[in-house]
């Protein structure tokens, strides 16, 4: 588990505080502590006062119907969502402030960083720890949206009913889309940004950290009510919620309206945290033209949130006003409007699509960069046609109303501002192209999703530009088409995006390396798959096959089948994704600080990082993708307690490569012959090694000879056994530890010969270090075992001797 | 919400006091204020949108017949709303001065104009004689003035913490950003309400 | 390997790509409306330009990686430290103006003759419903299936019923579509130019009879048609609206 290591707790900022870091005992009861038990009594206690409260209203108003299950959805599910946070413990800090409490301590870190794996599951302040809580909930999030995703094919795979009926299948595919949308790529995008932009700016923390936790704590609420709505009626108008459909609808719609608040507010949040870090907080010489393009992504999109979100809130405020207070906004028997809502709807809900995809563009032009080895090619223009996406995001809007029935002077304006849009993103496309034009490319994970995501997001981009021209439009809308555009755009572009940032910042945040070919296979799946499941829906929509159908022309069905074929293994791919990243988390080996010989600042200090971030505040000095450029620096770090010299090869981390290459990594290296049994996991043997690596890079081969002890004594070989692998493996992990690549066996032959298998091999050692007992203790001495070795291969032999102290009656 | 609340991440970039007026715009928490006075701007701006399509691109208004609405007495109201405006600038020019009556007097009056034309807004509700779900006009008139209700309670709100704590004495000239902050949703409060007055009632 | 020749590369194989679109069979249904060959004209100029935007994209980076791959040696190497090329940048971003520019403008035509009303065009009102359609024609008469005169430019009047939600009214083979909206009346318009049976599909998700709301358009001879409308009952229709 990434538990990062506090280099120096004292030199928290502003000096020592209060009580000082986490990691000790929890005060107080766990009924009254900020803790996932108070949250659930509090969240219950709130919900149901606010239900008890709106019902006496309604008595004493004189209410026919004094207890509505509408109103009480309404209220009790905001206060419980409410209550939730305020029982988990957002707010005991400000609480404590407001009503004077005794011991309230200003400033005193005590819910900062990640002191052992518990903390991630409690409200903490530092923005890494934040950042991988909402990683890791909103990818459970995509796996059931993904999930839900499958019920939808399986449905879909043959015509008729399968495993759905029509009104669990709206549900479904309602439920897929809100999931997708509002608890997976939106937050995932929050959460990679949390972790990595303070870093970036060389900032310690974001602007408001507080405000970060309750943003996250915010998003648990929201995605529980989508999913309870299932155990009630759920809702099934789609995402998009359309009224009359909406208002009309089960009560499952009242769990999305009010979901889509929270997950409104947990947003907005962290854009106003967002911007505020990045306008304040850059680090000295950091003008904006220095900043990461992930810094300029996310400047960009927190302006969209800011003033695109609310809008949003405003449809559903609408959508539940018509539902609860039988108000007339969208009821054309009151004098309402029903287009009225979509004009509503859209105008947040197109920003939001490019709320999805900007941070996606950022995270694509740092790992195109930094995996090819080049600066980023044209980068001011990138930065403005961020910008001009963001901008010219809300001109566009009523491009997914074109067929509604909307005033029809507006469709041609639409419409041209919709086809300029394509300028900006071309650029981009042009722009990254010629990056990794004449650079040097690491076919990495991250890099592969990166090229893949090329490919795929161009042609989502290209089905929009006929979405975009009108009378293509009118015959395309709502039919499989769209759905093939949209899966183009939000899978091929934000989520293989996620996956590229998830690879390139894994080292960074977990501080182990994955394992490369797991990802290549993940890649490879998902990208056929992908393209499988989703290819074939342009035809189908040409054909006439509408969206949000339970069941379709029979002969559809065979084209029907291979996408749910494809959308299954997609699904699966999922799994080689989530295994690469729980195994190597947790025994993945050691990551550098810098794996990928970044610029950024984020690269310039441990993996994971310390706890605040930098030792003294940098100064940023160039700009970040100056690869290429003999003695080009970004910023100049500080760090108060160096790492130890041990030369870490650039290149160890991907020695879980494809063969030919690992050999031509290792034959650069001096290779070490190692040779013990009884001492190899002695401290002078691990010294001996560190000598030699602190000043070039070594790759350590270690043998342990089981066989001929030379004295004679009688020995349980298979205990014996054991017990030189159980030493071994020691000697590994010390190894792994500092860095130095080593591998070893045990071998059942002598000594003297094992170091013969070795010289005389395709890969022989260019020094031979040996290591025994004393030479009182010692069969190897007793048969001059290091002088032979030097006779006979005629390499420099160091003898290290060790004194292991003799628990078993087995001592040679 | 002291200067260190300001400064709690922005150690990197925190400025001595006298350079405290000309950075008030690069103070993280005021600028925090505006980005989400800007979000909530949206929010109105959301149901000012649903009362000018219904009303103007809609081709049925006034459904249901004319809705009368009190101009006279809500006038009134804004009056007492926009006076608050000044008596809040007032609390804040004394703690600038570090004149404590100014201050204090200034919060409680503002607040107690704020409450009051809460209350007097309730009661014009109870006077309209039409409920929200008589038709599109009464939907968009109770929510644009409910919603903008909920704002001027949560200043209230704001309003009453920054009263205690300017009587308990934490305000100085130079540390008050709290205050500020308070202001600055106040004035943003009065804004929308007149802006709301006018194309509500007036128009 | 220069830039510029690969450029080229990929031009030409955006311009096989190209012919191969144009000789492929249509993705579409039959067009039986003067508005369906005018959207697939659009449509396969826009494949065209699709083909070469693909092959550009596909080409570089096909070659890129095949080029530039990082080989055993590579580890501490740098590519070239190029910046930008101002007259590149410019170029793409003019020229892709341009191209969406003329595209919006040809939309902008082919859009104004879809919708043209011209004197004595047939109308007929179009009522959709939670989950079946009725039409009413000119003389009154009403039915539940779609009965068009070919050759006849005909535009038809959109609502759904005022407590209904919204439905959408699209033919697939004329390549028309808009909303049924409950409280307005759409428009759409078409000239039917193949007698046939063709498929009208309900394309707004209006609730779990949403899959099932569909019903048929049939193109007929003048003198059919003439005969049907005059047999239909005529029941007083009820419009959307206020």
């Amino acid at each position: 588990m990434a538990v990062a290591h506090a280099t120096d707790v004292s030199h928290a900022p502003g000096g020592d505080h209060g009580h000082g870091h986490g990691g000790g005992a929890p005060t107080g009861s766990i009924w009254l502590r900020g803790s996932w038990v108070r949250a659930i009594w509090v969240s219950l206690l709130f919900a149901c006062v606010a239900i008890g409260i709106a019902t006496l209203i309604r008595a004493a108003l004189g209410f026919g119907e004094v207890y509505s299950s509408e109103v009480a959805a309404t209220f009790g599910l905001t206060f419980w969502a409410i209550g939730f946070t305020v029982g988990i413990g957002c707010f005991d800090y400000w609480w404590g402030y407001l009503i004077g409490r005794h011991d309230w301590v200003e400033e005193d870190h005590s819910a900062h960083g990640a002191y052992s794996w518990r903390d991630y599951f409690k409200v903490n302040t530092d923005h890494k720890v934040i950042g991988i809580q909402y990683l890791v909930l909103t990818f459970i999030f995509f796996l059931i949206g993904g999930a839900l995703a499958e019920g939808v094919r399986a449905e879909l795979a043959q015509p008729g009913t399968q495993i759905a009926s029509p009104g669990l299948y709206n549900g479904l595919f309602s439920a897929h889309a809100t999931i997708m949308i509002f608890l997976f790529i939106i937050p995932s995008f929050a959460g990679l940004g949390n972790f990595v932009v303070p870093l970036m700016l060389g900032a310690q923390d974001m602007a408001f950290p507080r405000l970060n936790a309750l943003s996250f704590w915010l998003l648990m609420p929201a995605g529980i009510m989508f999913i309870a709505s299932f155990m009630v009626t759920p809702f099934d108008a789609g995402w998009t919620n359309y009224a009359p459909l909406s208002v009309q609808g089960p009560l499952g719609v009242t769990f999305f309206a009010i979901g889509v608040q929270f997950a409104g507010a947990s947003s907005i949040a962290t854009a106003v945290n967002f911007l505020v870090t990045i306008v304040t907080m850059r680090a000295p010489g950091m003008s904006f033209w220095r900043m990461p393009l992930l810094v300029w992504a996310q400047l960009a999109t927190s302006s969209l949130v800011v003033l695109g979100t609310p809008f949003i809130a405003g449809s559903q405020f609408m959508v539940l006003y018509d539902r609860v207070m039988h108000t007339g906004f969208f009821e054309p028997t009151k004098g309402g409007d029903v287009v009225l809502y979509q004009h509503i709807f859209w105008f947040y809900s197109h920003p939001a699509v490019y709320i999805m995809m900007l941070p996606g563009f950022g995270i694509i032009s740092e790992v195109l960069s930094v995996h090819s080895r080049k600066p980023i090619f044209g980068y001011k223009l990138i930065a403005f046609s961020t910008v001009a996406i963001g901008v010219l995001g809300f001109t566009v809007w009523a491009h997914h109303m074109f067929v509604s029935g909307m005033s029809p002077w507006l469709r041609i304006p639409m419409m041209a501002t919709t086809m300029l849009i394509a300028v900006p993103t071309g650029i981009k496309i042009f722009s990254w192209l010629a990056t990794i034009w004449r650079g040097v490319i690491h076919l990495t994970a991250a890099m592969l999703f990166a090229l893949g995501f090329m490919f795929t997001f161009v042609i989502g981009g290209l089905s929009g530009i006929f979405l975009a021209v009108l009378p293509v439009d009118i015959n395309t809308s709502d039919t499989y088409f769209v759905v093939a555009h949209i899966h183009y755009v939000l899978f091929g572009g934000s989520v293989f995006t996620i996956y590229a940032g998830l690879y390139h910042w894994f080292p960074k945040m977990t501080g182990r390396m994955y394992d490369e070919r797991l990802g290549r296979l993940h890649f490879w799946l998902t990208f056929v798959s992908f393209n499988v499941t989703f290819l074939p829906m342009h035809w189908l929509g040409l054909q006439g096959m509408p969206r949000r159908v339970a069941d379709y022309e029979p002969r559809f069905g065979d084209l029907n089948m291979i996408i749910s074929i494809g959308g299954f293994v997609l699904g699966a791919s999922t799994l080689v994704f989530m295994y690469n990243v729980i195994s190597s988390w947790a025994r993945g080996p050691l990551a550098p600080a810098n794996p990928w010989r970044a610029l950024s600042l984020e690269w310039q200090v441990s993996s994971p990082p310390p706890i605040f971030n930098f030792d003294e505040t940098p100064q940023v000095v160039g700009g970040p993708y100056e690869y290429g450029v003999p003695g080009a620096r970004h910023a100049i770090v500080t760090v108060h307690t160096p790492e130890p010299e041990v030369a870490v090869p650039v290149t160890a981390t991907l020695t879980r490569g494809a063969p030919e290459r690992r050999e031509a990594i290792l034959s650069s290296m001096k290779h070490i012959l190692v040779v013990a049994n009884q001492t190899v996991a002695g401290e002078a043997v691990i010294a001996a090694i560190r000598r030699r690596a602190g000043t070039e890079p070594v790759h350590v081969t270690v043998v342990v000879p089981q066989g001929d002890s030379g004295d004679g004594w009688v020995i349980d070989e298979a205990a014996a056994r054991a017990a030189a692998e159980s030493r071994l493996a020691q000697l590994l992990a010390a190894l792994r530890d500092a860095g130095i690549a080593a591998e070893g066996e045990v071998v059942s032959s002598d000594p003297y010969e094992a170091v013969l298998d070795q010289v005389e091999s395709g890969r022989p050692p260019s020094e031979i270090i040996i290591s025994t007992l004393p030479r009182t203790r010692s069969g190897w001495l007793r048969k001059d075992l290091v002088e032979r070795v030097r006779d006979r291969t005629r390499l420099p032999v160091e003898h290290v001797v060790v004194n292991v102290p003799d628990p078993e009656a087995s001592g040679r | 919400m002291s200067a260190h609340a300001a400064t709690a991440g922005g150690r990197v970039q925190s400025e001595p006091a006298s350079a405290y007026h000309e950075s008030l715009l690069r103070s993280p928490v005021f600028l925090g204020m505006v980005m989400f006075i800007g979000s909530e701007i949206m929010l109105f701006a959301s149901f000012f949108t649903a009362f000018f399509y219904l009303r103007f691109v809609h081709d049925t208004y006034p459904y249901g017949g004319e809705f009368e609405i009190p101009k006279g007495p809500t006038g009134i109201n804004t009056a007492i709303l926009v006076f608050s405006s000044f008596t809040m600038h007032w609390a804040l020019v004394s703690i600038k001065r570090n004149r404590r009556f100014g201050l204090v007097a200034g919060l409680a009056l503002t607040l107690v104009l704020g409450l009051t034309f809460l209350g007097l807004q309730m009661r014009e509700y109870h006077a309209l004689g039409f409920v929200p779900s008589d038709g599109a006009f009464p939907s968009t008139f109770f929510a644009l003035t409910g919603l903008h209700g909920m704002h001027v309670f949560v200043g209230a709100t704001l309003l009453f913490i920054a009263f205690v704590r300017a009587a308990r004495g934490h305000y100085s000239a130079a540390h008050h950003i709290g205050l500020e902050v308070t202001g600055l949703y106040w004035h943003f409060v009065d804004v929308v309400w007149i802006l709301l007055y006018t194309v509500v009632y007036l128009i | 390997m220069s830039a510029f020749k690969v450029g080229i590369v990929s031009l030409v194989v955006g311009a096989i790509g190209s012919v191969l679109i144009w000789v492929t069979p249509s993705w579409f249904p039959t067009d039986a409306a003067v508005q369906a060959e005018r959207q697939d004209h659009l449509y396969l100029a826009l494949m065209i330009l699709s083909s070469f935007i693909m092959a550009i994209v596909t080409v570089f980076l096909i070659v890129s990686v095949w080029k530039f791959r990082a080989r055993p040696g590579d580890e501490d190497r740098d590519g070239d430290p190029i910046h930008g090329d101002t007259k590149l940048e410019i170029a793409w971003t003019l020229i892709p103006t341009v191209i969406v520019v003329a595209f919006a403008f040809a939309a902008g035509i082919v859009l104004v003759k879809n919708e043209e009303r011209p004197a004595g065009r047939l109308i007929v009102k179009v009522t959709a419903q939670q989950f079946a359609w009725t039409f009413t024609y000119p003389n009154g008469g009403t039915a539940h299936e779609l009965v068009l005169p070919i050759d006849k430019p005909t535009q038809f009047d959109i609502t759904s019923r005022p407590t209904d939600v919204i439905h959408s009214f699209y033919v697939p083979e004329f390549r028309v579509k808009s909303d049924a909206v409950p409280g307005l009346i759409t428009h759409t318009y078409a000239t039917p130019t193949k007698t046939g049976t063709f498929r009208l599909i309900c394309t707004e998700l209006c609730g779990i009879g949403h899959s099932q709301m569909r019903s048929i358009v049939r193109v007929v001879s003048q003198e059919e048609y003439d005969i049907y409308v005059k047999s239909l009952p005529k029941e007083p229709q009820q419009q959307g609206g206020a």
